[in-house]
């Protein structure tokens, strides 16, 4: 698994605010550039590094910042070469993925990096914010209270930075809606300075349930733009068991039905679990008689962090044990002409009748294998594991074709 | 963890008591001796016990009835815990009736009135070589063909029937062209499409062409393997079977393999010979039959089949050879009935199948119309038929009558008010309305009286059988529940 | 014999309107006398019938019952038609929508 984020150690600090940059490779970048770069030096170059070499960066137009990454050895040796450079970062080894294009923001108050755009990767995502008005069972980015409105102060920022050629990118939370107006804006800058880049956003779609919030969502006609929305049961009292809120059900259901019937491209989304086995197949027969316009449906494998590690008795299952159960879900859905896909499955634990649908989708940072993979003759078809699958639980009888 | 709440915390309701829980409009039908078929607003049906449909009928279902969360799910009860039953019922129930505004898709135009063939059972051809008194004249067919694109439906299908249709090819073409060139003028043109019935025997190549340049159907009559089919369907020769397979094969060759379907009629030699129907159709590489139901006008006073056998004896038939389909396909070929099918489609989707025959409002005028020979305007190709027989009742005028005036025809506005099912005793409280339909013609002709009887009319007794047949057949087998599926969706 | 059958409905459970429609279906095998009775405070309304051709006992008593099940049968539709007939109107409406043929008032044509 990547580390997207974390402690760092800075050096000849001359600034306090945080920073967004892009990342370059390139030390002869222009001068005129590097005020909105950061320059990477990994370890071979860190040992070649001369004065001599760093002579450029004690220049007048100096980069926003020196990204030094590279074991401990390799980053003390280096310290003395970077006397009189501004603003250098030291980065351990978990960050050698970065790569020129890639977004960083740097906090040298704080110490700490994230990478916020992998140039690449195929899946980014931008987080909005930590806040929810759920409390998912099984959610991975567990919700926290305070105020975290900088995270889309930084998204407006990040939009203008990333390359318009890039094919997709994501929002995600908490829940980015209880931005309401801004949350608007910030799909709006989205359009205008990614036309070209597909837009997926994960909601609760309550917020949808005022009539006006979808108009205003659809009346910013992105080219491109798909709403997730979970809907974990056809039995309201489960789905706001899942969610933890009482009437979740009504309103998710009302935002949906006011999202298509302005145009907004919805998908449906179900994590498979323990609590949302008992009524897969009916949901999805809810989903097929009253949602039928609905233009996707994803039923994806349970993610092993967040609150999921914590309720794990009540939420695991091995798959191979619903993998029955899946197929006729999936039935029920492809014979009514639903789009659908399976996610986050391990190909050995899905039956064949699954395989027109099955897709692989974990993203890249979190993506592996078992050993045992390593044989499999079908190991290029399969999406793998989710990291945190590999760490904490995963299926008893994976095993290779 | 302590801050998450348990499943019960969220149910307002109590499992160990009688859940407060109110109805939503349904109806019920007895499937069997022991249980209920009971539909929503939508259409969509659940089946129930006695027991059960008792108690949930008299407030007596406890939260924790296994039944219940699928009651609640499927809109049949409403409770505390949602309030969106009523909108999604709603959106349903509109899009089952969105197809009604379209107004009439099915024009029918009977190009003349000659044939080649003497079927005892058709009630409308003639034998004759006097093109001028059989045939449809260009004069009328470009009134109907201007009748036909002042109908508010955006798909228009023309179907050309007789006699035998080929007999008048020059007149084909012309409705072909001017119906073309009309609607190209048209400020939003039309899908059109044109279908033709012809028993092949006199296609030529070039009309082959034709049919391919501009794309139209066509539909053919089999009856059967050979004997069975050239016992039902004589003429000079003896060799209607050994053309119409010829000319089928012609078809696919210029056409395409699928360019062509069949139609079959059932006679009493057709009764006991279920399977021997469905295999020719098979032998000849038909995707699926269509075992559409008889119709009494085939049994016309003037022939000696007069009431050969009754709607009993057809459901037996029917029950036989579509069993006899659902065979092959578990054995693995992939064979459809397409009557069946359309039922299905009804019962298991909220689309319209498009089957004129059986709607309500009733499908005559609304949904199909037809234009005869001589220029007369009739509700329905029944209608036409009970014209042969002189009774004119439903006959909306002629393609002299402006659109409006054939469309406010006193008769036609009359039955489709008082047929409308939701609105006949019996028909207002039955679980298989929603799939029903109204049938004026055949209830004027059976029982003067457009409405009918339902308990002594043949039209709700094969309806009933064939709802509770199918239904039955899915309950008793998941393959025939998927297969059955499959058919409702491809309608 | 008797030529004529007298039988009374009460006029609580079936509707005059009713009674007479059910009684003209009948008009070419029998004529019909319909009249309101009171009796008690009660309100009936009195058929008789006499057959027109083929007089005799169990004609007339087929004639009686097919005449029961009929009145029954057009009390229904017309209480039927009534309970039902917002949403059959609003249908037909619908359907005549795009038509031309919809009065100004919205009403489809009238039958």
């Amino acid at each position: 698994m990547l580390k997207l984020r974390g402690q760092i150690q800075t050096r000849n600090t001359t600034t306090t605010q945080p920073l967004m940059a892009q990342v370059t490779r390139n030390s002869l970048l222009p001068a005129v550039m590097r005020p909105k770069a950061v320059l990477l030096l990994k370890s071979a170059e860190l040992s070649q590094l001369t004065e001599d070499r760093f002579s450029t960066l004690r220049g007048p137009k100096p980069f926003a910042g020196v990204l030094l990454c590279g074991p401990d050895e390799a980053l003390s040796a280096a310290e003395e070469a970077i006397t009189g450079v501004p603003d250098v970062y030291l980065l351990p080894e978990d960050y050698a993925y970065l790569e020129e294009g890639d977004i960083v923001r740097l906090n040298p108050e704080g110490e700490r990096i994230s990478a916020l755009f992998r140039k690449n990767s195929p899946s980014n995502s931008i987080l909005l914010t930590e806040r929810c008005n759920h409390l998912c069972l099984m959610c991975s980015q567990p919700p926290k209270r305070a105020d975290d409105s900088w995270l889309l102060d930084d998204a407006f920022e990040l939009i203008q930075m990333i390359p318009p050629d890039t094919a997709n990118i994501g929002f995600t939370g908490g829940e980015p809606t209880l931005y309401g107006n801004r949350f608007i804006d910030l799909v709006e800058a989205a359009k205008l300075n990614l036309p070209d880049t597909a837009l997926d956003v994960l909601t609760n779609g309550r917020a949808f349930k005022n009539e006006s919030f979808a108009a205003q969502l659809a009346q910013v006609r992105h080219p491109k733009l798909q709403l997730g929305i979970p809907l974990y049961s056809d039995d309201p009292v489960r789905h706001d068991y899942v969610v933890q809120a009482q009437g979740a059900f009504d309103e998710t259901l009302h935002g949906i039905l006011n999202l298509k019937r302005y145009g907004v491209r919805v998908e449906i989304r179900i994590v498979v679990h323990q609590q949302t086995l008992p009524r897969l197949v009916q949901t999805c027969e809810f989903i097929a008689r009253n949602l039928l316009f609905v233009d996707h449906v994803a039923l994806m494998g349970l993610e092993i962090t967040g609150f999921t590690r914590a309720n794990l008795d009540i939420l695991w299952v091995d798959p191979q044990t619903y993998r029955d159960t899946l197929s006729k879900a999936v039935d029920v859905l492809r014979s009514y002409g639903m789009h659908c896909s399976v996610y986050n499955h391990q190909l050995c634990l899905v039956n064949r009748d699954v395989a027109g649908v099955y897709r692989k989708a974990i993203s890249d940072w979190k993506n592996e294998y078992l050993p045992q993979c390593a044989g499999c003759a079908r190991k290029s078809e399969c999406g793998g594991f989710f990291s945190t699958q590999i760490m904490y639980r995963h299926s008893e009888h994976i095993q290779p074709f | 963890m302590s801050q998450f709440e348990p499943i019960e915390f969220f149910n307002t309701q109590r499992a160990d008591v009688i859940a407060r829980y109110a109805l939503l409009p349904f109806n019920f039908t007895a499937l069997d001796g022991t249980r209920y078929v009971v539909t929503n607003l939508a259409g969509e049906y659940i089946l129930l016990e006695r027991e059960v449909l008792q108690r949930l009928v008299s407030g007596a279902l406890c939260a924790e009835d296994p039944l219940y969360a699928d009651l609640r799910a499927r809109q049949f009860l409403a409770d505390e815990h949602s309030k969106m039953a009523p909108d999604l019922l709603a959106i349903k129930v509109r899009t089952r009736n969105e197809h009604l505004a379209n107004w009439t898709g099915l024009h029918m135009f009977v190009l003349t009135l000659r044939c080649d063939h003497s079927c005892p059972y058709c009630q409308v051809s003639r034998q004759s070589e006097n093109t001028a008194a059989f045939d449809l004249s260009r004069e009328h067919a470009e009134k109907a063909v201007a009748l036909t694109l002042r109908s508010p439906n955006p798909a228009i299908k023309i179907e050309f029937q007789g006699g035998e249709s080929f007999l008048n090819f020059e007149l084909l073409k012309f409705v072909v062209l001017t119906a073309e060139e009309a609607n190209r003028r048209l400020g939003q043109p039309k899908d059109l499409k044109f279908i033709v019935a012809t028993n092949l025997t006199v296609a030529t190549d070039e009309m082959l062409d034709f049919c391919a340049q501009h794309e139209i159907g066509i539909s053919t009559s089999l009856d059967g393997p050979r004997d069975l089919h050239n016992k039902n369907r004589p003429r000079p020769g003896a060799d209607s079977y050994e053309r119409t397979i010829r000319g089928i094969a012609k078809v696919r060759q210029r056409l395409g393999r699928r360019s062509v379907s069949a139609l079959m009629t059932t006679t009493e030699a057709s009764l006991s010979r279920a399977h021997d129907i469905v295999d020719e159709y098979v032998a000849q590489d038909f995707g699926g039959i269509f075992l559409r139901p008889l119709s009494p006008y085939g049994f016309a006073l003037k022939t000696r089949f007069f009431r050969a056998y009754n709607a009993e004896r057809w459901l037996q038939f029917y029950d036989e050879a579509l069993d006899y389909v659902i065979e092959l396909n578990r054995k693995g070929l992939e064979f459809q009935e397409y009557y069946a099918s359309t039922i299905l489609t009804k019962m298991l989707t909220c689309k319209d199948p498009g089957y004129v025959d059986l709607r309500s409002p009733a499908g005559i005028g609304m949904a199909g119309v037809i234009y005869n020979y001589d220029g007369t305007v009739y509700a329905s190709d029944e209608a036409r038929m009970l014209a042969e027989m002189n009774d004119t009742t439903f006959q909306l005028g002629t393609v002299e009558d402006s659109f409006e005036t054939l469309y406010t025809n006193e008769t036609f506005l009359q039955a489709v008010d008082e047929t409308f099912a939701y609105s006949a005793p019996m028909c207002t409280d039955c679980a298989f309305e929603p799939w029903c339909g109204a049938d004026p013609v055949f209830h004027w002709r059976q029982h003067q009286d457009m409405v009918g009887r339902k308990p002594e009319s043949e039209f709700c007794q094969r309806n009933m059988h064939i709802f509770r047949g199918l239904i039955s057949r899915m309950e008793k087998d998941p393959f025939v529940r998927r297969l059955f599926t499959r058919w409702a969706h491809t309608c | 014999m008797t030529e004529s059958r007298v039988i009374e409905f009460d006029a609580s459970a079936y509707s005059l309107l009713a009674i007479q429609k059910a009684c003209h279906r009948f008009t070419n095998k029998a004529s019909f006398e319909v009249s309101p009775v009171v009796r008690d405070g009660a309100s009936f309304v009195r058929v008789s019938l006499s057959l027109l051709a083929e007089k005799n006992e169990s004609e007339l008593t087929l004639l009686v019952q097919q005449l029961n099940n009929e009145v029954l049968d057009q009390q229904l539709r017309e209480q039927v038609r009534e309970q039902t007939a917002p949403v059959r109107n609003l249908i037909l409406a619908y359907a005549f929508s795009r038509t031309g043929l919809i009065a100004p008032d919205g009403a489809p044509p009238a039958a």
